[in-house]
């Protein structure tokens, strides 16, 4: 019963587009993982094929980049993490461990293939939401390095470099991507 | 291309069974636009997927320093495809290069898709999301390439 009403809190959109009957289904394919700190969910090129949806406490998501390792911030609770990796087989683009105790629900890419055979319509909401999470995030990041095409200048004042200012847009643009707005 | 060639021959709905291309097929309205057709103008909302049957749609972004084209799609593409699921404001201006032929699917259609034929809703959300993780994997490629181009922090 908890876990229904966490997931009713922080995936509303997700429940209210399913009857109560397919909520059931689809919370019985769910499997709930509890996490404790320094659990890894994700490996940055690592295939998953699972995606989380994060229902208590969040999750730390950190990337390497070409000029070192770079904690991009936290994924709270109502967001999905390893969607991208499990809709189109890929590794996953960031490594996500738990910074405190957390209760994920993991939706297995088998889990998904069975429903859509048997219930395609349950299978087509949750793909869909994991699709409308990524497409703003990518709207957003692409806007950002869009308007760094442009060489851009540090606001007046700023005690940055040209280049550390960039490359701070840059790893912002990545924060966006990634969908962890709280910077470190 | 005729739209049943095109819906047997796109890896999303190749898939279906017969009858559930016919739905999807009874869905969407084909029509001829002249070249120069703005099917789908950057900034404004849109409600309609297309699928181009024949001819060529430019794909463009305006900018302050001018337009520039992102990509030109061929036969048997999808475009506009994110009207399917929301509502925003569209990324891009596609426009008609010489005279094309296309099958147009609204989102209202899609919306009576989903409740009467699921598989089919299905199949095309999937080619919904293959287009948007694959935008994912790029932004996050040319972010990752614009770091490595950058001096490393002293």
């Amino acid at each position: 019963m908890q876990l229904k009403e966490e997931f009713v809190r922080h995936f509303a959109s997700v429940a209210h587009a399913l009857s109560p009957a397919e909520l059931d289904t689809a919370l019985a394919v769910l499997e709930a993982r509890e996490l404790a700190v320094g659990d890894v969910l994700l490996t940055a090129g690592t295939p998953s094929d699972c995606a989380y949806l994060i229902v208590r406490g969040s999750l730390e998501v950190a990337i390497d980049v070409a000029v070192g390792h770079a904690v991009l911030g936290t994924a709270d609770a109502g967001n999905w993490v390893g969607e991208v990796s499990l809709l189109d087989g890929g590794p996953a683009t960031a490594t996500v461990t738990a910074g405190m105790p957390a209760r994920v629900l993991c939706l297995s890419k088998p889990a998904l293939d069975e429903l859509r055979k048997s219930s395609p319509r349950i299978a087509t909401v949750l793909v869909r939401e994991m699709t409308i999470a990524v497409v703003g995030r990518v709207r957003r990041a692409s806007d950002r390095l869009e308007d760094l095409r442009v060489p851009t200048i540090p606001p007046p004042g700023a005690s940055d470099s040209v280049p550390t200012h960039r490359r701070r847009s840059l790893v912002d643009a990545l924060r966006t991507l990634m969908g962890t707005g709280s910077a470190s | 291309m005729n739209l049943s060639e095109v819906l047997q021959s796109n890896p999303h709905t190749a898939e279906l069974s017969q009858r559930e291309r016919e739905a999807l097929a009874s869905a969407m309205s084909v029509s001829s636009r002249p070249s120069g057709h703005v099917f789908i103008r950057e900034g404004k909302r849109g409600d309609t997927m297309f699928m181009l049957l024949e001819g060529e749609v430019a794909v463009t972004r305006e900018r302050a320093e001018g337009s520039h084209e992102l990509k030109t799609l061929k036969a048997g593409e999808l475009f506009g495809q994110l009207a399917l699921i929301d509502d925003e404001p569209r990324a891009a201006t596609c426009i008609a290069v010489g005279p094309v032929k296309v099958a147009s699917l609204p989102h209202a259609a899609f919306s009576l898709l989903f409740h009467a034929h699921a598989p089919v809703a299905d199949a095309l959300q999937r080619a919904v999301t293959a287009q948007v993780m694959s935008d994912f994997r790029n932004v996050t490629r040319q972010i990752h390439e614009a770091l490595g181009k950058e001096p490393a922090e002293r």
